[in-house]
């Protein structure tokens, strides 16, 4: 059904950029919040307890999704001379599909084992904020999870995405 | 723990999956997963470690450089390094291939990326020195060689991912010094190399540029190498942290390419950083993934069996430097910079240590072993990006690369067995 087939690439495409743009916004807002704490206690000498640790927070976040949103683009290292010398096509797409297979192995790791992170730290709280919890940072790991199983998905059925060839 | 099974599926499955084109970051991931459910320990302890080994203060200079260095290469930045680079040797035979090896010393105070290097001073630099008869490998070798300078002359992330991986016993201050007379001498070692080979072949000179001019050209470039002074100063003064002055780079970086050199374009803004996102997630999560990786090695003791593996070898400084030297020169044949720092440092480093030397002389070599790496076939990134750029055949430039890799190589030497080389600046501090 290629009305289908076009909706879910749509999709991934609409996911994709969601995923860099928060990313690339986390990258804006940390160097703001950083070099905004330099100010403060160099000129107002106020030093700001909370801009160290919601960088931090940022990083972890924009880790995640970027690296999500960097796979699907296919910007992330990653070694082809082996499979480049593998003879015949069917060989060469049984590896990709196997690389593929093994995404999506590690996209569910992550949600499974990510949500479980999340559960067992959901009680703690920062010192420097007693309403974020622990586990809120750590949702970065299922959640970005589940994206990459998308792309991943994607990957396997529709093969490699028409912007994916941009990227160097 | 683990017995001898647990190793053999941790770093046989990350090999396994290397080779097969796994996404580097994603393969340190499902080997750390694979091995935490062989020895029975918490999966989610992986998940854990890969998200703890990001949280760390000291990693945010690494979007802030290379966003700094970004900003700085879109805003014009290139042009006037090379101007400036020109007034100081664009006049000796084979001057433009001088003027690009000093370039890229510059820009490596900015940038501190190999690639980016690449991209930004070969693009103006090989076209120049296409036009003016320079042969077409020459110019893309020239290019890509003194492109390594970067990742050496601070400020440098990649040193501030040796940093990490070495476990934070190693200062970022005393590193960047370290880089300083190893990164130059590259620069001197190449400039000399294309001196000679410029005088064989009768590559022309230049002309001297007029004293006025030259002041102009210094002026422009100086506003720009501020930011070098910036975070380089700012670190060893000890005023900010590698973090908060590389925060202050980029808002720097921005009001002079906004301001001062008036070439930043808003509408090239989302594309820029579309790219500096995409380099900076990727080493992020290699990062991450890496020190699950790390964290599975160091639970089944795979370090101290690997030092014990080498001391059983040799226990000559000298012979066991050379035998590292030559395993990272062929491993970084095939694999990028940062995941081999990452996986190489926690195993190496205890290594270093039992026979004595020093963690920031070996992060120098390190760093110096790898750039080589970059240009060596058959992967090196820096190699296919100045070829792309030069429009040459990736074949035909690695088959003249051998005069270049043979200086690169006698450096990589003598910074190996000269320490002083690296360290007597960060001692003259420390």
């Amino acid at each position: 059904m290629p009305s289908t087939k076009h909706a879910y690439l749509r999709a991934m495409e609409l996911l994709q950029a969601l995923c860099m743009g928060f990313a690339a916004l986390a990258i804006i807002g940390m160097t703001l919040i950083i070099a905004w704490s330099v100010y403060t206690r160099y000129w107002l000498n106020l030093g700001s307890f909370w801009a160290e640790p919601i960088a931090i927070m940022l990083a972890v976040q924009m880790t995640f999704f970027g690296a999500a949103a960097c796979y699907r683009v296919g910007g992330h290292i990653s070694i082809d001379v082996v499979t480049r010398l593998l003879p015949d096509n069917g060989m060469h797409r049984a590896a990709e599909r196997l690389v593929d297979l093994l995404v999506m192995v590690l996209g569910l790791a992550m949600i499974w084992y990510g949500t479980g992170l999340v559960r067992t730290t959901w009680f703690q709280v920062y010192p420097e904020f007693q309403q974020i919890r622990v586990g809120l940072v750590y949702t970065a790991v299922p959640l970005s999870g589940l994206v990459t199983l998308l792309f991943a998905g994607e990957r396997l059925v529709l093969g490699a995405p028409p912007s994916a060839g941009e990227a160097v | 723990m683990g017995g001898a099974v647990g190793p053999i599926i941790l770093i046989g499955g990350l090999f396994l999956m290397i080779l097969i084109n796994v996404p580097v970051a994603y393969a340190l991931g499902l080997a750390s997963l694979a091995t935490a459910l062989y020895i029975g320990i918490p999966a989610e302890a992986v998940m854990l470690k890969a998200s703890d080994g990001v949280d760390n203060f000291a990693l945010l200079a690494i979007p802030f450089f290379v966003l700094a260095g970004a900003i700085m290469a879109q805003g014009g930045i290139a042009v006037r390094l090379v101007n400036l680079a020109n007034v100081f040797v664009g006049f000796i035979r084979g001057g433009l291939a001088m003027v690009n090896i000093l370039a890229s010393m510059f820009f490596g105070g900015i940038s501190g990326s190999s690639v980016a290097d690449t991209s930004s001073i070969g693009s103006i630099m090989i076209p120049m020195m296409k036009r003016q008869g320079y042969d077409d490998a020459f110019s893309v070798n020239v290019t890509i060689t003194s492109s390594t300078q970067g990742i050496i002359i601070p400020p440098s992330h990649n040193a501030i991912i040796y940093a990490y991986a070495a476990g934070g016993t190693v200062s970022i201050a005393q590193l960047f010094l370290a880089g300083i007379v190893p990164g130059v001498m590259v620069g001197v070692a190449l400039m000399i190399l294309s001196y000679i080979l410029s005088v064989r072949r009768g590559y022309p000179k230049g002309e001297l540029v007029p004293l006025g001019e030259a002041v102009r050209t210094m002026a422009g470039a100086f506003l720009g190498l501020l930011t070098v002074v910036i975070i380089v100063g700012g670190v060893i003064g000890g005023i900010f942290t590698a973090t908060e002055s590389a925060a202050i780079a980029v808002i720097y970086a921005f009001l002079v390419a906004a301001f001062a050199y008036r070439e930043l374009r808003w509408r090239e803004m989302p594309g820029m950083m579309v790219e500096v996102t995409k380099t900076v997630a990727m080493v992020m999560i290699l990062i991450g993934f890496a020190s699950s990786f790390a964290y599975l090695m160091t639970l089944m003791q795979i370090p101290a069996k690997v030092t014990g593996f080498f001391l059983t070898i040799s226990d000559n400084r000298i012979v066991i430097l050379l035998l590292i030297n030559l395993m990272l020169l062929v491993l970084g044949m095939f694999m990028d910079m940062a995941p081999l720092i990452l996986i190489c440092t926690p195993i190496l480093l205890p290594v270093m240590k039992a026979i004595g030397v020093d963690p920031v002389h070996f992060g120098i070599v390190m760093l110096l072993n790898l750039g080589i790496g970059l240009v060596t076939p058959p992967v090196g990134t820096t190699l296919f990006v100045g070829c792309a750029i030069g429009k040459v055949r990736v074949d035909e430039v690695a088959r003249k690369l051998w005069p270049f890799w043979l200086t690169m190589f006698i450096v990589l030497m003598l910074v190996t067995y000269i320490p002083e080389l690296a360290l007597a600046i960060p001692h003259m501090f420390y």
